[in-house]
């Protein structure tokens, strides 16, 4: 008995050393990786009728804390590089809305601040596989489309933890001052995305993970191009320039999507979405800007609605070295979200602005870890009727004001 | 306005996008190698006067490949008390100087060479990959090899290339501090040692300024025997005029240049073409070994120092470099 067992105890170490430097030695052909970050913060929120602290544990989808695993393997006989790469999210312990699904926890955080919300599960936000070699990559899965952040990344001074083009922080809080006693609209509502019924973030708006297929061309010079189909009738095409020229860092991305998956959150057969983003940073001095643009449009929807919508984003500021801890950045930033009103013709609305401005410094702490606080104003004016009139311009400005750190692993 | 914009969108939509593909591409034509975005051996553009101050560099330059080779595997950062490491991978090694030799040959008199390599590193028992950075810049002036230390072991963000760049194109830069002739505010100031002799601080305070006197570490490497520099008759050797100097060196360094530079499949066409600064190269090209009367005195002396040469042989040298005075 004895010896059987120390035969398997033998038996499996020797396969354990065997696997254990098959990995070694083939680490040239192989590799696995776990990266990721998390991003947690802690918000003061004043909405003009109430003001609290609620600790908002994330930032929405795009930045919110996430662990990836990735692996390649090089199938250099081929001039194949293979791999795969899934990613997962922490999510609200609740689903939010019937049929929606558990949540991401600060798309739905809000003035109630509930238990719940402040995550309580794990969920998939990424699973995919791709192929590459001279003729491009593709990849297949739930993944980053295309233009999935497009309006996103062409900012270069990597500030984007703490101040991007969508709105994710405001989405899930309730605007005040318009008869809240009997009615819960968050600000959402008024930047409301058409390619994506239901989500109110107002930029970004083919931002999400989808079952698809990506073809990213080979690097064209400066260029970099990308187009992708999903589930079900989801086509995009993304274009992305980037070079340093006289001392400038420059990137220029642009997007254009169609979803014809079968109507918007205002009816009709299918939505387009173009965006542009162009980021540039003077290298020497820190001083960087990003302008954005996004403009969508939906035939055939329930007449009234906000069908025709369009949206900008600026930014500006400074990233330098100015302490022994790393980079310090100041910045500025402005949005302003047109006619994303959705259904809310209902009220007699008839156009809608949502402005947003902020301001916020981060400290770099080396390259691994950065904390932020952010000044954050949200107000809203309507056009239509005058019961439309009277219930939303009667709203109250939100403030926010948010500490956070993102850890990078 | 925005009324009138919507009307031509379709046209609007399409002119932008044919303005996008044919702005012609402002890929710069600087770069000597390139493994990616971030792995780079390059020209630096011309120096800016208000930013850094005036240099006046001796490039082009034509140094050989080996001789750099030995000042950098000579390079030591100590980690603690009682150990150091290599400040340069073998890897590093062997790229940079291949690379620094080509770019110096190259190199107009404000142009540096700047350089981000990386060296891979696996943690958590192989699971994970981990990269770092070393980066700087290289010039040859006042007969020394010179070389400023921006960033080292800087760790690449992996989660941050995941979040700009999803599906892993490569498309991430970081921006690199390469160091500068005035002294930055946050200097590299790991401390480093050298194992050779030839190479030193600029400065005391400057912790990140290497500075090498190519022949003298040479020699110091123990080359000396193997070496063309004093194959045959070593007094006969020093007894040659400058011009003979140059011979018995250039024919193992501009062969040596042109075969490398023709072997890497990495090495872009622009290393050939790619700048300004060195119209008349050939006519201009400072040769490593036609240094000052003093330098060859100094290389005696160091000769002698390490007993490489007899007292009689430093005697008959030093006399015939008198007499050429």
């Amino acid at each position: 008995m004895k010896n059987k067992l120390l035969v398997k105890s033998y038996l499996s170490i020797a396969i354990l050393s065997t696997l254990s430097l098959n990995s070694y030695a083939e680490e040239e052909k192989y590799s696995w990786n776990i990266s990721g970050w998390i991003n947690e913060g802690l918000t003061y929120y004043d909405d003009g009728i109430d003001s609290d602290v609620a600790q908002l544990s994330d930032n929405g989808t795009t930045l919110g804390s996430r662990i990836t695993l990735s692996g390649d393997y090089k199938l250099e006989e081929h001039g194949l590089d293979v791999g795969f790469e899934v990613i997962i999210e922490p999510l609200s312990g609740t689903p939010n809305y019937s049929g929606g699904g558990h949540q991401t926890p600060l798309l739905f955080a809000n003035q109630d601040n509930l238990d719940t919300f402040n995550g309580g599960d794990i969920g998939l936000l990424g699973s995919s596989l791709h192929i590459g070699g001279d003729w491009g990559k593709v990849t297949i899965g739930l993944q980053s489309m295309p233009t999935d952040n497009i309006a996103v990344l062409a900012d270069p001074s990597g500030t984007i933890w703490s101040g991007i083009s969508p709105l994710f922080r405001a989405n899930g809080f309730f605007i005040r001052g318009i008869d809240e006693g009997t009615t819960n609209v968050a600000w959402g509502q008024f930047a409301q995305c058409l390619a994506t019924p239901g989500l109110g973030i107002g930029l970004d708006c083919n931002g999400i993970y989808r079952n698809g297929v990506r073809y990213d061309l080979p690097q064209m010079g400066n260029f970099s191009v990308a187009v992708g189909y999903a589930n079900d009738e989801i086509y995009d095409i993304a274009v992305k320039y980037s070079a340093e020229h006289g001392g400038f860092k420059t990137n220029l991305h642009g997007g254009y999507s169609v979803n014809k998956d079968g109507g918007t959150n205002v009816g009709g057969d299918g939505s387009s979405t173009l965006q542009f983003q162009t980021g540039v940073m003077h290298l020497e001095s820190g001083i960087f800007g990003v302008a954005t643009y996004q403009m969508e449009e939906t035939d055939d929807a329930i007449i009234g609605s906000g069908d025709d919508t369009d949206a900008y984003y600026f930014k500006a500021g400074i990233r330098k070295q100015y302490n022994a801890y790393g980079d310090s950045a100041f910045y500025a930033e402005y949005a302003s979200y047109n006619d994303q009103y959705g259904m809310a013709h209902l009220d007699g609305v008839v156009g809608s602005e949502l402005n947003q401005w902020g301001l916020a410094a981060e400290q770099y702490f080396g390259s691994r870890f950065l904390i932020y606080a952010k000044y954050e104003n949200l107000s809203l004016s309507v056009s239509g009727s005058e019961a439309a009139q009277s219930l939303y311009n009667s709203a109250e400005d939100l403030t926010l004001i948010q500490l956070g750190g993102t850890i990078f692993f | 306005m925005l009324k009138y914009l919507r009307k031509y969108r379709l046209k609007i939509e399409i002119l932008i996008v044919f303005l996008f593909f044919s702005v012609s591409s402002f890929s710069s034509d600087l770069i000597l190698w390139s493994e990616d975005k971030n792995t780079e051996i390059k020209f630096s553009s011309a120096i800016n006067p208000t930013t850094e101050d005036k240099s006046n560099n001796n490039h082009p330059a034509t140094l050989n490949e080996n001789y750099i080779l030995n000042v950098l595997s000579n390079i030591q950062r100590i980690k603690n008390k009682t150990s150091s490491e290599q400040l340069f991978t073998h890897e590093q090694q062997k790229t940079l100087a291949k690379y620094v030799a080509i770019g110096l040959n190259q190199a107009g008199p404000n142009q540096d060479i700047l350089f981000s390599l990386d060296k891979k590193e696996r943690s958590l028992g192989g699971f994970r990959n981990e990269r770092y950075f070393v980066t700087g810049r290289v010039f040859y002036d006042n007969d020394l090899l010179n070389i400023i230390i921006g960033e080292h072991d800087r760790l690449a963000n992996n989660a941050y290339e995941m979040a700009y760049d999803p599906t892993n194109q490569g498309l991430v830069e970081y921006d690199f501090n390469y160091g500068a002739r005035n002294t930055p505010k946050f200097p590299f100031d790991d401390q480093l040692t050298f194992t050779s002799q030839g190479i030193k601080l600029k400065s005391d305070s400057r912790t990140d300024w290497i500075t090498a006197d190519l022949a003298s570490v040479h020699l110091a490497s123990g080359n000396l025997v193997n070496s063309n520099l004093v194959s045959g008759n070593l007094t006969g050797d020093y007894q040659a005029s400058q011009p003979n100097f140059q011979a018995s060196t250039q024919p193992s360094l501009q062969p040596n240049l042109q075969q490398t530079s023709q072997a890497s499949p990495h090495t872009t066409q622009n290393q050939t073409t790619g700048n300004s600064g060195h119209q008349d190269t050939t006519h201009n090209a400072v040769t490593f070994g036609a240094t000052s009367l003093m330098q060859r005195f100094k290389t005696l002396e160091a000769l002698r120092k390490e007993s490489l040469i007899t007292e009689e042989e430093y005697q008959q040298k030093r006399e015939a470099l008198l007499r050429s005075l």
